[in-house]
């Protein structure tokens, strides 16, 4: 990580500008931006800083639980499975797979961070937001995506996911990128698509964070997207828990080599 | 109370036998690698589901401090019991208690009791090789919570005191088995679990490591082994107690001269004649009390070598010697030995597999 992590801010803060010079050329005048203070470049850089965190909370149980179940142990030739080897320790699973997961947030915060600076100096305006509610927001959405990812990192047991794309996760990602409103706001989209939208958790987490940051919106303001995502979260995270503990109980009951 | 004990333990696996299908396309970093392996467990025909029985109907009793050899040949399911009793795997049937705990229900403490060692060699697996014999020592005695006064005592028993502080990628094949060693005198454990832990050993290693385990583990500690090999010399040599697999199953179980009089009544008569002729070998089938006769040289060959089974040694002797020379026969070599457990092992799996044979 130490090595990949001056090239992963370069790349970073090259992206963000890209995105900051474009906002700069096309931005604030459009009506769609009304809701969010008429502030394209404030908008852009917190899609991209909280899609960040989506991203990697749809991704990371997956990830952690494929380095777990192909992790090995040992050197020259002589290995046990990290799995034989954290349960001969009697180490719970959970260890490594929720250390692999901090690692990853540990990451995700440093790109957070520079999106914030690179935000800061390139115009990015919230010093009259409203940041509990933005925060509750973002944290029930967490709630929400991580349900999914529980549930996309279930698939390598239960389905064989390690191989090729994990369905769950890719269609996740296919749409919040066209449709959660992390580029620009989901009312440019047509109804029809503005429909699909409101199945993703991100759409909601999204829209609180930006209206409370940029427009100082209250909980009663947002009462429906806060009912929403909650909803999601209520329904998306306990039954990807359950569904991810069932996946990791299979690893003792079924060939995981083929 | 038995230190293991299996009762119909059965695990059972399935298997894809990919038959005229390119088995290579759903690879892991093909895309469409998850949906083709989809398509073809549940729609091609071309591949067949199949049902092996690693372990079927297992039943077995070690008693505390004993030293048990699972024999058999590979793919006979060793190492998969081992790896429910290690609670690796979760029987498919049956029941299985280490110490008396459950491994299914009581799988969280079953590690306490169990050292799991899938050959000594691959004690390499708890080694960081950057590391040194004590600083391994020290990280395994506070990950299982032992006194780290242990440490000297298990580096002195393996003899690694001098190098103690010496980096383990330095280290020899032996030395490596010996840490290997270390480590399991440092656990402690009630019951070891060692799945063919000599393979890749040279002799004169094995022979220290053997009385390793016998004298400070077995003896010292009391502790219990389950030892899984197709080494019948090395079972010989170390085992209270052979279990016998085949297949899955436990075909014989007893002690070592326990299985050679269940399996031979007789003893074995090993002799070499030269210039043979077939007057003298059908002299020889014709001996009365033979139950068996082994050719171990080719047809047409007029210098022989000849087992032949009887359990009257001392009656069939002087036949045989006065036949053979009668016949102008010369007797090379002659030797009566009892069956040893080689014997029995080759012929109780020569006897399953024509089952097996029949059976299909």
């Amino acid at each position: 990580m130490e090595w990949m992590l001056p090239f992963h801010i370069v790349n970073l803060i090259i992206g963000v500008s890209t995105w900051i010079f474009f906002a700069n050329t096309f931005g604030s005048s459009s009506p769609f931006l009304q809701n969010y203070g008429n502030d394209f470049i404030s908008f852009l850089i917190l899609g991209l800083m909280f899609n960040s965190l989506f991203a990697y909370t749809l991704d990371g149980f997956r990830i952690s639980t494929l380095l777990f179940l192909r992790g090995r142990i040992g050197s020259m030739g002589q290995h046990l499975s990290m799995y034989d080897y954290v349960k001969l320790c009697g180490i719970p699973v959970s260890v490594p797979i929720l250390a692999w997961l901090i690692d990853g947030y540990i990451e995700t915060s440093i790109t957070l961070l520079v999106y914030l600076i690179a935000g800061i100096i390139f115009g990015l305006n919230i010093g009259s937001g409203n940041y509990l509610v933005a925060l509750v927001g973002i944290l029930i959405g967490l709630f929400a995506v991580a349900g999914i990812g529980l549930l996309s990192a279930s698939m390598i047991t239960i389905a064989g996911a390690w191989k090729g794309i994990e369905p769950i996760s890719w269609l996740v990602k296919l749409l919040v990128g066209l449709l959660a409103g992390v580029y620009f706001p989901t009312e440019a989209l047509p109804d029809s698509l503005q429909l699909i939208s409101l199945l993703l958790p991100h759409t909601y987490a999204l829209k609180i964070a930006r209206m409370a940051l940029l427009t100082g919106f209250g909980f009663e303001s947002l009462i429906s997207e806060f009912l929403a995502v909650s909803l999601m979260s209520l329904i998306l995270f306990p039954l990807g828990i359950i569904v991810y503990r069932y996946s990791i109980a299979l690893i003792k009951i079924k060939t995981l080599v083929e | 109370m038995n230190a293991i004990e299996t009762q119909n333990l059965t695990r059972v696996f399935e298997r894809y036998n990919y038959t005229d299908t390119q088995v290579s396309m759903d690879r892991e970093d093909n895309p469409g690698g998850l949906f083709l392996s989809l398509y073809n467990r549940y729609f091609n025909k071309n591949v067949k589901k199949e049902t092996i029985y690693a372990v079927n109907e297992v039943s077995i009793k070690v008693k505390k401090g004993q030293l048990v050899c699972i024999l058999g040949p590979n793919g006979c399911g060793k190492t998969t019991l081992l790896r429910v009793l290690a609670t690796l795997l979760k029987p498919t049937q049956g029941t299985a208690y280490i110490m008396g705990h459950d491994v299914v229900k009581e799988e969280k403490v079953i590690w306490r009791y169990v050292t799991y060692v899938a050959g000594l060699l691959t004690g390499g697996a708890w080694m960081d090789f950057r590391l040194t014999p004590k600083d391994i020592l020290t990280i395994q005695a506070r990950l299982y919570g032992f006194p780290e006064e242990r440490i000297r005592d298990a580096l002195e028993l393996s003899r690694l005191i001098d190098v103690a502080n010496v980096r383990v990628s330095t280290f020899s094949t032996g030395m490596l088995a010996r840490l290997s060693v270390a480590i399991g005198l440092l656990r402690d454990s009630p019951v070891y679990l060692l799945d063919e832990p000599m393979v890749g050993i040279s002799k004169d290693v094995t022979e220290e490591l053997y009385s390793y385990v016998k004298n400070n583990i077995q003896k010292r500690a009391g502790a219990t082994f389950l030892y899984a090999t197709n080494n019948v010399l090395e079972a010989q040599r170390l085992a209270d107690e052979i279990i016998m697999m085949y297949r899955g199953k436990v075909i014989a179980q007893g002690k070592v001269d326990e299985l050679i009089t269940k399996f031979f009544k007789e003893q074995a008569i090993d002799i070499e004649i030269s210039n043979c002729s077939s007057d003298i070998l059908k002299s020889i089938d014709s001996l009365p009390k033979v139950s068996k006769i082994i050719n171990l040289t080719s047809k047409n060959e007029s210098d022989i070598t000849l087992v032949i089974y009887t359990a009257s040694p001392r009656e069939i002797l002087p036949i045989l010697i006065r036949e053979i020379l009668e016949k102008n026969g010369e007797i090379r070599y002659i030797k009566v030995r009892e069956p040893t457990l080689e014997d029995v092992f080759i012929k109780v799996m020569k006897e399953k597999s024509k089952e097996g044979e029949v059976a299909s």
